[in-house]
């Protein structure tokens, strides 16, 4: 008798527990947006935002979740098979979701796509196919001390740049005798994310028309190697440096500290720089063009639409409205770091957070996203260490290109 | 004899041999004055830096003397102090400006959601652990060792692989994204069972059947005669279960993660990574991390004697 009124009273908590949050009928859909938080000004940018798109369309409620280690927890969801109707992806990550089969494919439904920064597009299609718009992006750019630039007698870097440019000027820089003690010319680090810029300015590519990885491959060899030459003399003639060399965190607080004279880093640099190193006088502009051509490495994020998704028009519905030509000019008109990902909406930004902004925007129309496949992990490994032991001068460039596309073809074949 | 063996070489004492016998002490302590060193510094600059503006942060981070009075980080227009305005050598000027900007983003709140996840798993961690513990000590009933093997079972189970069945489970049940839903399924745990079972099996049934003569039930017995005298086991999981669900990070993150109003300090403190956007604005982090840590340090000196305890008697050191 006891036992069983515990189990009556147990059920009864249960079934309690479970009303207790029962979603009650509603007129209107509820779309969630999940993504990652940004700094507070970002946030309440875009919630302002999906209010204005809530006013236009008062059938959609939109749940903003913006949460810490976003990926760990999208991927819990994804895992559960009841996740997000419009989620953040960046890059890297862009393909394995596709693979996973929880992206919808956007073509037909993303408005103007033909507005967005190519380069960008590119990332986030298949087969021709834009899948996820763009949300914005941030480009490499060349940041210069004009203090120590001036004290030199030097002419500021421009867009006409070309590695001879670029280490003629560490040259002078060196030699001028105006650097501070322990100051060196350029800031780089032996980060892949940076170096592959060199590769692209050198000529090289990622992908072949069919989509296959070609790093280092055929002719992409030359470039591969011509790229490593070059960065690794900067670093072996002393006249870069990376920032642990620097005793710093990254090339752009060395470059704040007034360590390094010139450095390469994104629109990340431009807060950064000016909320942690007020006094330091600098200036930007593209990165210096190689054998190649002109070239800079992009990073960025898009708006992407689940795929299993009971509300498809209403979530098209927000990502257009966020990523359509309106939307890009609201993110430019803040000025926050990242660009708008559309062309239109450059001149716009540049006005928002001033003239250090035009080579990053400049870069959109060359720029490259530095995305190897999925499960490539030990590709980046291997040419990160080569990369740094070629700096070192411990490896011969040829070698550590041969070590790095032996990797990339033994994952491929896989 | 050997007695006589040992004391010659006291006899003839020389500093040299007098230097050699206290060596291994002198190298002991040197030893775990370089282990004390490495664990405080970072501590100390934790805390240093908190109280620095951001250019100093950057500019001096091993700055560690402060000059008296605060000061405020930003001109009148709003734009940053150099930092050469406010470091020189070791000395800074401190400010508060990281704590005002923490509490700003809702720590208060953070903080009373860690305090209310905390002391709610943790109370009924105390009383379902140990009468879990008690059954599978003392009552007979059919499946005992069964059970208690599945629960010790469940300790070989990584916490990882649970995460998203847990996820899953919370979703059916719609409790995702509330306190219950935090509370309830970490409510018990394996190595609190086991701590308990192991305590009450060390505890003589004299006593138990000494109450039972006297015309107690069994859970009078177990209230007024046991829980009493298990002081030390129950010490040593209260301390286990407060300072796990403190720096509980993963679980919460699962469970209330997409809800703000419900983050805990661990949460928050992650979320305050990407509060500058591209840039980790250190001083509001390391305000954040200042202010996680304190109530820890607390406990830890309130109750340091009974953390060696619990950590000698469990044997185990934290879960």
């Amino acid at each position: 008798m006891r036992r069983s009124r515990f189990a009556v009273f147990s059920m009864a908590a249960l079934t309690a527990l479970a009303l207790s949050t029962g979603v009650l009928a509603q007129d209107t859909v509820t779309i969630t947006l999940m993504g990652h938080g940004s700094s507070t000004a970002e946030d309440d940018a875009l919630n302002a935002s999906v209010l204005a798109f809530e006013e236009a369309n008062p059938g959609i409620d939109v749940d903003v979740q913006l949460v810490p280690d976003f990926d760990t927890v999208l991927q819990t969801a994804f895992a559960s098979g009841d996740y997000p109707e419009v989620f953040y992806t960046g890059q890297s990550l862009f393909r394995q979701y596709v693979d996973a089969g929880v992206i919808a494919n956007g073509s037909g439904y993303i408005e103007s796509p033909e507005g967005f920064y190519p380069a960008l597009a590119a990332v986030y299609s298949i087969d021709g196919e834009l899948y996820c718009p763009p949300k914005d992006f941030s480009n490499l750019a060349l940041e210069y001390n004009t203090d120590y630039f001036d004290a030199a007698g030097l002419e500021y870097p421009n867009a006409d740049w070309t590695w001879d440019d670029l280490r003629a000027a560490a040259e002078a820089l060196a030699a001028s005798g105006t650097l501070p003690e322990g100051t060196v010319p350029f800031g780089l680090n032996p980060d892949i994310d940076r170096w592959f810029a060199f590769y692209v300015q050198a000529g090289g590519t990622f992908y072949d028309e069919e989509g296959n990885f070609v790093f280092g491959e055929d002719a992409n060899h030359d470039a591969a190697v011509s790229a490593l030459d070059f960065t690794a003399m900067l670093t072996q003639d002393g006249l870069a440096a990376s920032s642990s060399d620097l005793s710093a965190g990254w090339p752009g607080e060395a470059f704040g500290q007034g360590k390094a004279a010139m450095t390469m880093e994104g629109n990340w640099i431009i807060s950064y720089l000016n909320d942690t190193f007020p006094d330091v006088n600098w200036g930007t502009t593209e990165l210096p063009a190689g054998p190649g051509g002109e070239g800079t490495l992009t990073f960025s994020e898009a708006y992407c639409v689940g795929a299993d998704n009971e509300h498809p028009e209403e979530s098209w519905a927000l990502v257009n409205f966020l990523t359509n030509e309106a939307g890009a000019e609201r993110v430019a008109a803040e000025g926050f770091g990242p660009m708008p990902s559309r062309e239109a909406s450059g001149a716009s930004w540049i006005e928002a957070v001033g003239p250090v902004g035009e080579a990053f925007v400049a870069g959109g129309a060359y720029a490259v996203a530095p995305v190897t496949p999925a499960g490539f992990g030990e590709f980046r490994d291997a040419l990160g260490n080569g990369v740094g032991a070629a700096f070192r001068g411990e490896e011969d460039s040829v070698d550590v290109i041969d070590e790095a596309v032996e990797v990339s073809q033994e994952l491929k074949a896989e | 004899m050997s007695a006589v063996t040992l004391e010659q070489p006291v006899g003839q004492t020389s500093s040299a041999s007098k230097f050699i016998r206290r060596a291994p002490g002198i190298l002991g302590l040197l030893f775990l004055a370089i282990v004390a060193v490495v664990e405080i510094v970072p501590f100390v600059f934790t805390v240093v830096n908190s109280a620095k503006c951001l250019p100093a942060i950057n500019a001096a981070p091993w700055a560690f003397i402060p000059s008296s009075g605060f000061i405020d980080c930003r001109n009148e227009e709003g734009r940053p102090l150099p930092a050469s305005a406010m470091t020189s050598g070791a000395t800074f000027q401190p400010s508060l400006e990281g704590y005002q900007m923490v509490i700003a983003r809702d720590l208060p709140r953070w903080f009373m959601n860690s305090v209310i996840f905390a002391a709610a798993v943790t109370i009924c961690r105390i009383l379902i652990d140990s009468l879990a513990g008690y059954s599978l000590a003392r009552l007979k009933f059919p499946g005992n060792r069964l059970i208690f093997f599945i629960i010790l079972g469940t300790l070989m189970i990584p916490g990882v692989v649970l995460i998203v069945p847990r996820f899953i489970l919370l979703k059916q049940l719609g409790i995702l994204n509330t306190y219950q839903g935090l509370i309830i399924p970490l409510a018990a745990d394996a190595f609190g069972i086991f701590l308990m079972k192991q305590f009450f099996e060390s505890i003589p049934r004299e006593l138990e059947e000494a109450a039972e003569v006297d015309g107690a039930s069994r859970l009078t017995t177990f209230f007024r005669i046991i829980l009493p005298i298990s002081t030390p086991a129950l010490t040593a999981l209260t301390i286990f279960s407060i300072q796990g669900m403190w720096n509980n990070f993963m679980d919460a993150l699962i469970i209330v993660g997409t809800n703000p109003s419900l983050w805990t300090l661990t949460l928050g403190l992650s979320s305050l990574q990407g509060a500058g956007g591209e840039t980790l604005i250190w001083n509001l982090f390391l305000a954040g991390a200042v202010i996680t840590t304190i109530p820890m340090a607390i406990v830890f000196f309130a109750f340091q004697r009974y953390f060696v305890e619990g950590v000698s008697y469990s044997g185990l050191a934290g879960q």
